[in-house]
């Protein structure tokens, strides 16, 4: 296998706060090939925004700060890139679409504007040339009536037509890595439904790669070749789609596939994780887990787990398993 | 009496443990009907014209809604934004002025109540918000926040009492009684909800209106505090209207489960019925969006054109008639009324026969 369009190795992103440094990001790896797609889920505040945000070298800064590890993009260390490269990059090679359409969106300019932008920017297209590609991508993200489209100000369209407006931008330069950030979650279902068809459509279209996050595993499964669950900062569990829901080996990811009620059965309780995510700044020792864990012994309040493999492909940071 | 006493004819809320009062009896109605909402109907005035003072328009967020909620019993009203599932739920309480219809609650309309009559009728109604972050005062110690409709209704007799009392709340939503000198800041969003449900459950409320309740949540809160909300349904009887975009969790919630569209009721039928052959179109649909978290199962799925009208450009006919995949000339003309099709279920379609669908999955091949 040549080498992955991807490769994420312990990277560290921690938080400088006057309350004590948060270590929101840590020590997380993983890698993906050209044209797939990885999902990254987890609970709020496991970090799974801030390991996003670092592959665009967009994390807060202060009092964000990548402390060690390396993100190879196409034989690129993105970690050590300097700025102008890196705004080469973003919006061209690598694209990012946001939950919020809304707050990506300038209401001071039209659709159309905001998409040729990128083409002006990256492509040295004429204006005129560049509104005609931002129309065809809207056409292209199943717009009806793409000129129209074009000539709106964001407000006058609806959260779904954002959406796709926001996608299209995203998509115009043709990158190789598209990260989306909740691209659903602001949306209601039936639009939702609509918005998942079409990144699978134009991910099949153009082969592009795709880092999805969010916290519904729903979504994951419908859309994701390989899933990185997380918790407090660190991977837990990394496994190809089926395998991880089918059987879940880190008791973090059973108990959270349990969490989720089925729309199909129905039990009379339903099944919870006990007990809260950690304060990150105050992190248990060993297993960050290990608080909240029916199989929790004492070298997991002593220890990190460590990752095993489970030879198929996936790997799992559980002291149960080794 | 230790438990308290009322200024009212109330039952006390809370059983305490060493309380001579009995747990709240379930209430006794005669219909074993707590409410019974008819034609419910909002519209909010649109101004405009030169002075901005002219009624142009009308949002017709709720059109005519009516159903039935028992004592002790769960109605979940679901839909997507904007389709007036809040705006109901915040009309049984009066908090926003319905336009018509009537609200009868224990026997009495309360949409014919004064301010008083209502203000004593409101201790048996509470509301839990979506957002924990945005119901609770920062500037309120916890005890303070739950205390706050005992303090309304005058419960508590001594400050004793009234911390004993909300003690007794935090325990009952699974919090501890040292948390009651806290601020909400110190807690975490599953823990401000269970004190939103502290507070609500304090007067007592024979009807709890649950707004998005668990929405805001994370999964593994999620369920904690679903089956919370149930241990207190199962404790003290009471009703809940359980509005959510959910329907995971309105499965495992709901007795009863309304499907809304553009301010109508389209489909409400017993839990089962609806999951198991959902008759309206929309509903169909609506279930066949929900992404299922099972990789294994790429079920086939009815993916709705369009977006939901606004409401204040409602379609003629049946609202849902743009979108719907099997929409015919006499669907844009005339408003389906909500009938009664089989056992409990009723239909706000013109062909609401039970279409052949596999479960969750496309409707089979129309002829």
């Amino acid at each position: 296998m040549s080498a992955p369009l991807l490769a994420v190795d312990d990277l560290r992103v921690h938080l400088f706060t006057p309350r004590g440094v948060v270590r929101a990001v840590d020590g997380v790896g993983f890698s993906l090939p050209a044209g797939a797609s990885l999902g990254i889920v987890g609970e709020s505040g496991c970090g799974k925004t801030m390991t996003a945000l670092s592959l665009m070298r967009l994390i807060p800064s202060p009092p964000a700060r990548i402390v060690s590890g390396r993100i190879m993009f196409d034989g690129e260390d993105i970690a050590a890139l300097g700025e102008a490269r890196l705004r080469e990059l973003r919006g061209d090679a690598i694209a990012m679409i946001y939950q919020d359409p809304m707050t990506t969106l300038n209401p001071v300019f039209t659709v159309g504007e905001q998409i040729a932008e990128a083409v002006r920017l990256h492509r040295d297209a004429s204006r005129a040339a560049a509104l005609a590609r931002a129309t065809e991508m809207l056409e292209l993200v199943g717009i009806a009536d793409p000129a129209r489209c074009a000539r709106s100000y964001p407000h006058q369209l609806s959260g779904g037509m954002r959406q796709r407006a926001v996608i299209a931008m995203a998509l115009v330069c043709h990158p190789k890595l598209l990260i989306a950030d909740e691209p659903t979650t602001a949306l209601d279902v039936t639009i939702q439904a609509q918005i998942l068809d079409l990144m699978r459509r134009l991910q099949g279209e153009m082969a592009t790669a795709i880092i999805l996050i969010t916290h519904d595993l729903g979504v994951i499964a419908d859309l994701v070749d390989t899933v990185v669950v997380m918790y407090a900062g660190k991977v837990v569990e990394r496994a190809p789609v089926r395998r991880l829901f089918a059987t879940p080996r880190h008791p973090y990811t059973q108990g959270l596939l349990r969490s989720v009620p089925s729309l199909d059965a129905r039990e009379h309780r339903m099944r919870t994780i006990e007990g809260a995510v950690p304060s990150a700044l105050a992190m248990p020792p060993g297993c960050r887990f290990h608080p909240r864990c029916a199989l929790a012994r004492d070298i997991c309040r002593r220890e990190e787990p460590p990752v095993v493999g489970d030879g198929a492909g996936g790997e799992a940071a559980c002291w149960a398993l080794a | 009496m230790p438990g308290g006493t009322d200024q009212t004819t109330h039952p006390s809320p809370i059983a305490l443990p060493q309380g001579e009062e009995e747990p709240r009896p379930l209430p006794a109605l005669s219909t074993g009907k707590l409410l019974q909402v008819r034609d419910l109907t909002k519209h909010f005035p649109i101004t405009g014209g030169p002075a901005g003072i002219h009624t142009i328009g009308q949002v017709r967020a709720v059109d005519g809604v009516s159903f039935d909620l028992a004592a002790a019993e769960t109605l979940a009203l679901v839909g997507e934004s904007g389709c007036g599932k809040s705006t109901t739920g915040r009309m049984l309480l009066r908090l926003t002025e319905p336009t018509s219809g009537s609200i009868d609650f224990a026997g009495e309309n309360l949409l014919e109540l004064g301010h008083r009559a209502l203000r004593r009728r409101r201790r048996e109604m509470q509301i839990v918000f979506q957002d924990p972050y945005a119901s609770l005062s920062p500037r309120q110690t916890v005890e303070d926040i739950i205390a706050e409709p005992l303090d309304v209704y005058r419960v508590c007799r001594t400050r004793a009492d009234r911390r004993e009392r909300v003690s007794e709340l935090l325990r009952l939503v699974g919090l501890e009684a040292a948390h009651l000198r806290r601020y909400p800041f110190e807690f975490s969003g599953g823990q401000r909800q269970r004190i939103a449900i502290a507070r609500a459950l304090a007067p007592g409320p024979r009807l709890i209106v649950a707004d998005e309740p668990v929405s805001a949540l994370d999964v593994s809160i999620r369920s904690q505090v679903v089956n919370l909300l149930q241990d207190l349904q199962d404790r003290f009887g009471v009703a809940y209207l359980f509005i959510s975009h959910d329907l995971a969790v309105v499965r495992h919630i709901a007795h009863r489960i309304a499907v809304m569209y553009l301010g109508r009721l389209v489909e409400l039928a017993d839990r089962d019925a609806l999951f198991d052959a959902p008759h309206h179109p929309y509903t169909q649909a609506l279930l066949s969006a929900v992404p299922a978290p099972d990789p294994e199962r790429k079920r086939a799925r009815i993916i709705l054109h369009g977006d939901v009208p606004s409401p204040a450009r409602v379609p003629t006919g049946c609202h849902f008639h743009p979108r719907c995949p099997i929409a015919q000339p006499v669907c844009r003309e005339s408003v389906p009324s909500l009938r009664t099709v089989a056992d409990g279920r009723s239909v706000a379609c013109h062909f609401a026969a039970p279409f052949p669908i596999d479960r969750y999955g496309a409707r089979a091949a129309q002829p």
